[in-house]
């Protein structure tokens, strides 16, 4: 989990912070409001969905890697498990990094 | 490699403690926020999240008490902290001057928290980068 | 420059939606810009002829129809929700747009907000 400034989006519009699972309505909500040039934050129970939101995202998806770990998505070399796909997992740190390139947050 | 400006950022907390994820997950941003060298102006607490500041909550020894755990925080790097008086009022969480006005029991809020109303909320839109820690309900 | 204030959840059952207006109406009062969007459940605030007062709780219908006089700038609902929540254009209060809350929509506001 050696997720460095340089793997961040340079500049992000939205961030989309999202906390909930792909059936709760607002994750849909979220979904449909996505843009190329937005990042997703999936954080809290919303890392479960991890691999349905990146299939469905246009943009880049992270998930806070304390989350993942709470619910034994574990990640392997940094490549995750079968349930987690590919989305990179990051720390708190890094959640900082990605709120102070964001020109807009949107906590869902 | 992104350029990152160092940010004033209002925390702003809607979730309860034990029964959300939201206060944990704030004070983890929080912390990580001070120490990469951001300031957090305040901590804005409403609707059920203004529970994180009540001076009666009991844990088992064994689990994080999120009421100190904030308390703590918030002194240490001396961050106002205030609690909105229209959800506090409503859910038990009292300061001194509201027990003296409604003529109740006790009160109950911990310092550092302060009871205000939403034109604290409104004022930090103004001046700083306002991110909300919700319940995941 | 617009704040976004989104209500997502039906009214008297829970809360979210009051202290969302108690949102919108408080960045009013202090000469900010903002709009009011009702999305899924949320759009049933704006039915008209609501009487809350058999479960002890006050209708907003007077506050939603007065909140342009109040400084909001706009009531929006998602047309598809009040289609599913079966809200014809005559049962919704007057004042409102509807809209479809899609990535161009949200991209015109500053913030969006919900109240939890």
């Amino acid at each position: 989990m050696n997720q460095s400034v340089a793997d961040l989006p340079a500049h992000i519009h939205t961030l989309h912070i999202l906390n909930k699972t792909a059936e709760h309505p607002r994750a849909a909500q979220c979904l449909s409001t996505l843009a190329t040039a937005d990042t997703v934050l999936l954080i809290e129970n919303a890392v479960l969905s991890a691999p349905e939101v990146a299939a469905a995202a246009p943009c880049p998806v992270f998930m806070l890697a304390a989350d993942a770990r709470a619910r034994g998505l574990i990640a392997k070399s940094g490549a995750g498990t079968e349930a987690t796909g590919a989305t990179p997992q990051i720390g708190y740190e890094h959640m900082v990094q990605l709120s102070a390139l964001a020109t807009r947050i949107i906590s869902w | 490699m992104a350029d990152i400006s160092l940010q004033t950022y209002t925390v702003v907390i809607t979730g309860a403690p034990y029964s959300s994820q939201a206060p944990q997950t704030a004070l983890d941003f929080a912390r990580a926020a001070v120490a990469a060298g951001h300031q957090i102006d305040r901590v804005f607490l409403y609707g059920d999240g203004v529970h994180i500041a009540s001076a009666l909550i009991c844990t088992p020894s064994d689990e994080p008490h999120w009421p100190r755990l904030w308390s703590e925080f918030l002194a240490e790097h001396q961050i106002p902290a205030v609690a909105c008086v229209a959800s506090a009022l409503r859910r038990g969480l009292i300061d001194s001057g509201e027990q003296q006005r409604y003529e109740l029991s006790a009160h109950n809020i911990r310092a550092p928290f302060e009871i205000a109303g939403l034109g604290e909320w409104v004022e930090a839109g103004t001046c700083s980068k306002i991110i909300y820690f919700h319940s995941g309900a | 420059m617009t704040t976004l204030i989104v209500i997502d959840q039906a009214p008297y059952g829970s809360w979210s939606g009051r202290e969302g207006l108690d949102m919108a109406f408080s960045l009013a009062a202090f000469d900010q810009s903002c709009a009011l969007l009702f999305n899924g459940a949320g759009v049933n605030w704006l039915r008209t002829g609501q009487q809350p007062d058999g479960l002890g709780q006050k209708s907003v219908a007077q506050n939603l129809g007065a909140a342009a006089i109040f400084g909001v700038e706009a009531l929006y609902a998602d047309a598809q929700a009040c289609q599913r929540y079966g809200l014809a254009d005559d049962a919704i209060i007057a004042g409102v747009t509807l809209i479809a809350p899609d990535q161009a929509f949200m991209t015109g506001f500053e913030k969006v907000t919900f109240a939890g």
